[in-house]
């Protein structure tokens, strides 16, 4: 079950928390209602643990709505988890024209095997130029394959 | 020694049209150890092999030719072997290879080399940087099509004595407690981040796929296929059953149900999305086509079995064992089974 907070910025803009599991029963009318005057909505997915196929169509629903609700408003995706990440690298049209600025993807240490999630700009080769340092002294690389969490160079 | 499949004073054997070494020794390996004695040539053009003539397999390694449409070379091989199982196996290119390959009527298998996926998109792999397929899924294919169809489930696919848990579901709140059932199971065995989430997409995916899209009526018509998923649904008599175990490296989960509706062309329909790209999620009520990509993109094998209008089973077989990406490398391999109602195997 997904659920959802809004914030308000001095800006005037608003952000969007989700937290929880996006599938069919993800009811995002009040969400895209609450944000209708808002000029940039900021939405964080750092939450977000899973997503089904209908979730990825709900998903949809709710980006068409927030890109559709104001003309010409610029809409962020950021902390995206890995879960939406695959999705967004399967699928380059879902985010429909929303900016994504950051993914959280998980990191492994090649050295002590340590495991850990580090944030990283949603680009490609975000996994090398931003690789973190691990506590060993070693450089952790991503704990999967880059085309299924990032978009192509 | 023989093997309780071959007939009396016959030794079953299986065609390879490979020049990878590797590849040659585990399917060797693999089939030897099935039951098969296995005979290669480099390519397409060298078959018959002289003195191989109750050929179990014919395994086609799409290399030997990387820019000779699959097409070309399964039918090719195919001349040669009328009536005998086609694998197909590809380490360059392999998705798209593979993919292609498994929409080719005569083949229903599809292995990807070890090592296939581990180079930057679109770069062409060095044939000696590439593993041969994994011996165990090519022995657990290979053994499921010469015992049929009766040993469903994961225990195929599992190291003998795993427990394998059975769920019945009847309706779409067993279907929760289901899910809920393997997420406990897993994280019971500390699987957590993207190890957890595969396991739990693939279940769910394969659960909702029987509750709503396999379901038919006594005309063969589709029952649930329109219905809105937010609502719950029943089964009324039939049973939906999910299956799942694992040995520590290997976790696999079964969905069985008793309609058999699910068609190979269906499968390789959506799977060629992935080969093609997806534009956005089909519009329409129905989700299964995206939940099939979904677990095929989470899963290492994927796995088909079908008695037309008696019942489906669909296994997803992940690994579990070392690092998400090291599962990821494995790349997925497609296994479709097809039985008629009297238990004889359709290759």
């Amino acid at each position: 079950m997904i659920q959802h907070q809004t914030a308000t910025r001095g800006d005037g803009s608003i952000e969007v928390s989700l937290k929880g599991k996006i599938d069919e029963r993800f009811e995002y009318g009040d969400l895209v209602e609450a944000t209708r005057s808002a000029p940039k909505v900021v939405v964080h997915l750092g939450g977000v643990r899973a997503i089904s196929s209908l979730g990825v169509r709900s998903f949809e629903g709710m980006m068409s709505g927030l890109m559709g609700a104001v003309a010409a408003r610029t809409v962020e995706l950021v902390h995206v988890p890995p879960a939406l990440a695959t999705q967004l690298a399967m699928i380059p049209n879902l985010c429909q024209g929303a900016v994504v600025r950051t993914a959280e993807l998980p990191f492994v240490c090649p050295s002590c095997g340590a495991e850990a999630t580090h944030e990283v700009p949603w680009k490609a080769n975000a996994h090398v130029d931003h690789a973190p340092a691990c506590e060993c002294g070693g450089t952790m690389e991503l704990d999967g394959l880059p085309e299924q969490y990032l978009p192509p160079p | 020694m023989t093997d309780a499949t071959a007939p009396q004073g016959t030794t079953r054997g299986a065609a390879l049209v490979s020049k990878h070494g590797p590849t040659c020794r585990r399917v060797a390996q693999s089939l030897g150890a099935a039951g098969l004695q296995v005979r290669a040539a480099p390519f397409p053009s060298e078959l018959p092999i002289p003195d191989l003539t109750d050929v179990a397999a014919l395994l086609v390694d799409l290399d030997v030719a990387p820019t000779t449409p699959a097409a070309e070379l399964i039918n090719e091989a195919r001349a040669h072997y009328p009536t005998a199982p086609i694998f197909a196996v590809a380490g360059i290119d392999a998705r798209a290879r593979l993919i292609e390959a498994l929409c080719h009527a005569e083949v229903n298998h599809v292995m990807p080399k070890r090592g296939a996926q581990t180079l930057p998109r679109g770069g062409v792999p060095l044939l000696g940087s590439l593993e041969g397929p994994d011996e165990h899924d090519l022995f657990a294919a290979v053994r499921r099509l010469l015992t049929g169809p009766e040993r469903p489930g994961v225990a195929p696919y599992l190291l003998a004595g795993a427990p394998v848990h059975e769920i019945e579901v009847r309706n779409s709140e067993d279907k929760d407690a289901a899910l809920n059932a393997i997420v406990s199971f897993a994280e019971s065995m500390d699987l957590g981040g993207e190890k957890l989430r595969r396991v739990e997409l693939a279940t769910e995916e394969l659960l909702m796929n029987a509750l709503y899209d396999a379901p038919r009526n006594a005309n063969g018509e589709a029952v649930n296929a329109n219905i809105d998923r937010r609502l719950s649904v029943t089964l009324g008599s039939s049973i939906v059953r999910l299956r799942f175990g694992c040995d520590g490296q290997t976790l696999a989960v079964a969905v069985a149900d008793p309609f058999g509706s699910l068609a190979k062309r269906a499968v390789t329909e959506r799977l060629k999305k992935v080969a093609d790209g997806l534009p956005r999620p089909s519009p329409g009520v129905a989700g299964a086509g995206l939940g099939l990509v979904m677990t095929y993109t989470v899963a290492n094998q994927l796995v088909f079995c079908v008695v037309p209008g008696r019942s489906t089973e669909v296994t997803a077989v992940m690994h579990v064992a070392g690092t998400n990406r090291a599962a990821q490398e494995r790349g997925t391999a497609v296994h479709f089974y097809s039985y008629s109602p009297t238990g004889s195997v359709t290759p």
